[in-house]
């Protein structure tokens, strides 16, 4: 515990206003006969444009709380607050508001509509966003201008990834949430996956939470919180961000 | 185009199979309706204006013989409006196609039409004159199926006496809108006719010169029918009177009126049986479709597509099986309903009978079809509905499975791992593990899944 509230404490101290405030959150899921603890009183704070990534053991609460964060669910007890709008109090409509106008997400397994070629997918999102970017520029972004019209099926992991990094953030939204987005993909790959991530969270200012295995992945943010069993065990404020290409893989 | 309308478009592209059999379900339920209803619509209207235009009487009675001067008293009976007397008679006509004789039904005519119930329509020729005393009008399929034409002779015996009549017209009568000999069901078109003649010949070679035999008369809109018949039937008792009957046993609409309920009893019935048909597989269909993009609905959700949007999107795919329906049974079912009134015409016989394209109708029967669909959908949207976003973020969901109560028996050591599975699926879900084929389609990839987990576990 100690260190954490240290760091809590330190990061306090500079002075920066958190876009999250996650204070004392749980999240028990009631399965019946067992109940799972998934996070116990969890405090987090989430800083403007920042990049912070998330390590623990699969089962760890990683997702949990990074659902929870996203709107994508409610916290048992404890509150989460993200600028003005009080998560944990939100009812769904107000939820499906805040992810419609604040959050991108992207998923482990990229989550793509099958049905839609990469630029539909990006558009499904832009579709419903406030001001957003042309779906062909996010795709810009992410290296594949080239395979706009292409369907996920003719895509590789690494592309269908970057097409759901465009499709997170052609929305421009305030936070990017991403649940191993290197998961399912091979080290090269996942490090082009990376890049663009890093390359996001630098030119366009979004601050960007990921959950990944890969402790040698966390050098690349500006902290990094190790989960255990629903708590956070420990929490490191990089110096500097470390380059893709300084990693040790 | 919005990409979710895309998604739309592919989504049921892709399942087009499915999407047609359902749209070709819906199209026989909106067929049905127009050719149905759309035929009962127009011989309804028809028949209603053929009565209206042909005065078609209410009550009809029969009698030995009664003076003219009596129609005054029959003409004052309260509720009364109109009164017609005629003179009626069954012949034997020779006809020359057939080697039995021919029955024609003989009904006096008279110059007034414009007060004539049941006044003729003329197909062919002209209406007899009454200066020449051999003339008559016969029915029209009569002449048909024996080719008179006006200017032709027709040989029959009126009391006894035989006579070459002229015939000098082709005419329908509402009376007769479907003919059937005496005593018999079926038209007999070729040995049955209706035969009309002028009242100043018919009436003296019937020895009823001055004198009826039968009366027609149309009621006042707010006559009490019982009472008229009563007090007919009273007034015409010493004549011989045969007892007064209304439209509802005139033989004629008798068969034409049951012939209309029919029409449109089916033309509700068999559309309720299809729309039916269609609601239940369009639930079948489309929880299958839900639950193989479980994720997609979740990754919808994930970026601020609401419930209710969400909620649309499938079922709209009910709606593009409707359109789809719609625009195959309007048009099948507006050609159909043609055939139909054209088939009627030829037992019946109206003066115009014309399918008529109702708008009215053809939107009622899709906006019925669209809610009978939407109904069937909204099970399977409301689970979509209900999925939580985070399963998004949850690559497979693992079905809770516990022991049943055969295995807590401890039968199910007795059991290989593949039994044990049939039987927790089967426990777990006991009403769709079984019947329906699509359910445990599905349940085949929870089967697999479950298959390479014990596997896992053994190793
Ligand atoms: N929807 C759920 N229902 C029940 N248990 C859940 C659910 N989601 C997560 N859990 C449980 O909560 C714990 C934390 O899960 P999760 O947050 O997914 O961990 P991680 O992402 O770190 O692997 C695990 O034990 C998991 O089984
Ligand atoms: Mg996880």
């Amino acid at each position: 515990m100690t260190p954490v509230s240290e760091s809590l404490r330190a990061a306090a101290g500079t002075q920066r206003v958190p876009v999250f405030r996650a204070r004392g959150v749980s999240k028990v899921y009631d399965m019946g006969e067992v109940k799972v603890h998934a996070l116990k009183a969890v405090d987090l704070d989430l800083f403007q444009g920042e990049l912070l990534v998330l390590l623990g053991a699969s089962g760890s609460g990683k997702s949990t709380l990074l659902n929870i964060l996203g709107g994508l669910d409610v916290p048992t007890s404890g509150t989460v607050v993200y600028r003005d709008h009080d998560l944990s109090a939100a009812d769904e409509r107000e939820l499906t508001r805040y992810r419609r106008e604040h959050v991108g997400f992207v998923f482990q397994f990229y989550n793509l509509i099958p049905s839609l070629t990469a630029r539909e997918n990006v558009e499904l999102v832009t579709d419903i966003a406030r001001a957003p970017m042309p779906a062909t520029q996010a795709l810009d972004l992410v290296g594949l201008a080239d395979r706009m019209d292409h369907f996920p099926a003719q895509l590789s992991g690494g592309e269908q990834q970057r097409v759901a990094i465009a499709r997170a953030v052609a929305k421009r939204p305030d936070v990017l949430l991403c649940d191993e987005p290197t998961g399912a993909l091979d080290l090269e790959t996942g490090k082009r996956v990376l890049a663009v991530l890093e390359q996001v969270n630098r030119e366009v200012g979004t601050t960007i939470a990921i959950i990944t295995h890969n402790a040698a992945i966390g050098a690349l943010g500006d902290r990094v919180i190790r989960m255990s069993s629903g708590v956070i065990v420990e929490h490191v404020r990089n110096e500097r961000r470390a380059s893709l290409d300084e990693i040790q893989w | 185009m919005r990409a979710l309308n895309r998604k739309l478009l592919r989504d049921a592209w892709k399942h087009r199979g499915q999407m047609l059999s359902i749209a070709a379900v819906v199209s026989v339920g909106i067929m049905t309706v127009l050719t149905m209803r759309g035929a009962y619509e127009s011989l309804s209207s028809s028949q209603a204006q053929y009565y209206r235009d042909t005065r078609f009487p209410d009550v009809w009675v029969r009698l030995e013989r009664a003076p003219e001067s009596l129609r005054g008293r029959i003409a004052a009976i309260p509720g009364v409006s109109a009164v017609n007397t005629r003179v009626t008679l069954v012949a034997t006509l020779d006809v020359p196609s057939v080697d039995v004789p021919a029955l024609g039904y003989f009904v006096s005519v008279t110059d007034d039409r414009g007060a004539t119930l049941s006044d003729l329509h003329l197909s062919a020729g002209r209406f007899v004159s009454p200066r020449r005393r051999d003339e008559v009008v016969v029915s029209d399929k009569f002449a048909i199926a024996n080719a008179f034409v006006p200017g032709d002779t027709l040989r029959a015996v009126i009391n006894g006496r035989q006579r070459d009549l002229q015939i000098v017209g082709t005419a329908i009568s509402p009376e007769y809108t479907y003919a059937v000999p005496p005593g018999a069901i079926y038209p007999d078109d070729q040995r049955f006719g209706i035969v009309w003649m002028h009242r100043d010949a018919l009436g003296p070679a019937y020895d009823m010169a001055g004198a009826f035999n039968e009366v027609v008369l149309t009621l006042s809109p707010r006559a009490d029918t019982a009472r008229v018949v009563a007090q007919l039937d009273r007034l015409l008792e010493p004549y011989g009177g045969l007892g007064a009957y209304t439209r509802m046993d005139q033989p004629s609409h008798f068969i034409l009126a049951g012939e209309l309920n029919q029409v449109r009893s089916m033309g509700t019935m068999i559309p309720a049986v299809f729309l039916t048909v269609a609601a239940f597989l369009l639930n079948i269909v489309l929880g299958r479709m839900i639950a193989t993009q479980r994720t997609e609905v979740a990754v919808l959700k994930a970026f601020g597509y609401s419930d209710l949007e969400v909620g649309r999107h499938y079922l709209q795919f009910a709606l593009v099986a409707v359109l789809l329906g719609a625009l195959i049974g309007i048009a099948m079912g507006s050609w159909l309903g043609q055939s139909m009134v054209g088939l009627y015409g030829e037992f019946f016989t109206f003066p115009t009978l014309r399918y008529e394209f109702s708008w009215i109708l053809a939107v009622l029967a899709v906006g019925v079809s669209a809610l009978a669909a939407a109904a069937g959908a909204l099970g399977a949207v409301r689970r979509a509905v209900a999925l939580p976003p985070a399963e998004a973020m949850r690559p497979e969901p693992p079905t809770s499975f516990r022991p049943g109560v055969f295995e807590r028996l401890g039968l199910g050591r007795l059991l290989p791992v593949a039994g044990r599975l049939i039987l927790r699926n089967v426990e777990r879900t006991p009403c769709a593990a079984s019947p329906r084929p699509s359910a445990s389609a599905f349940r085949s990839r929870s089967w697999s899944s479950g298959c390479s987990c014990s596997t896992a576990c053994n190793t």
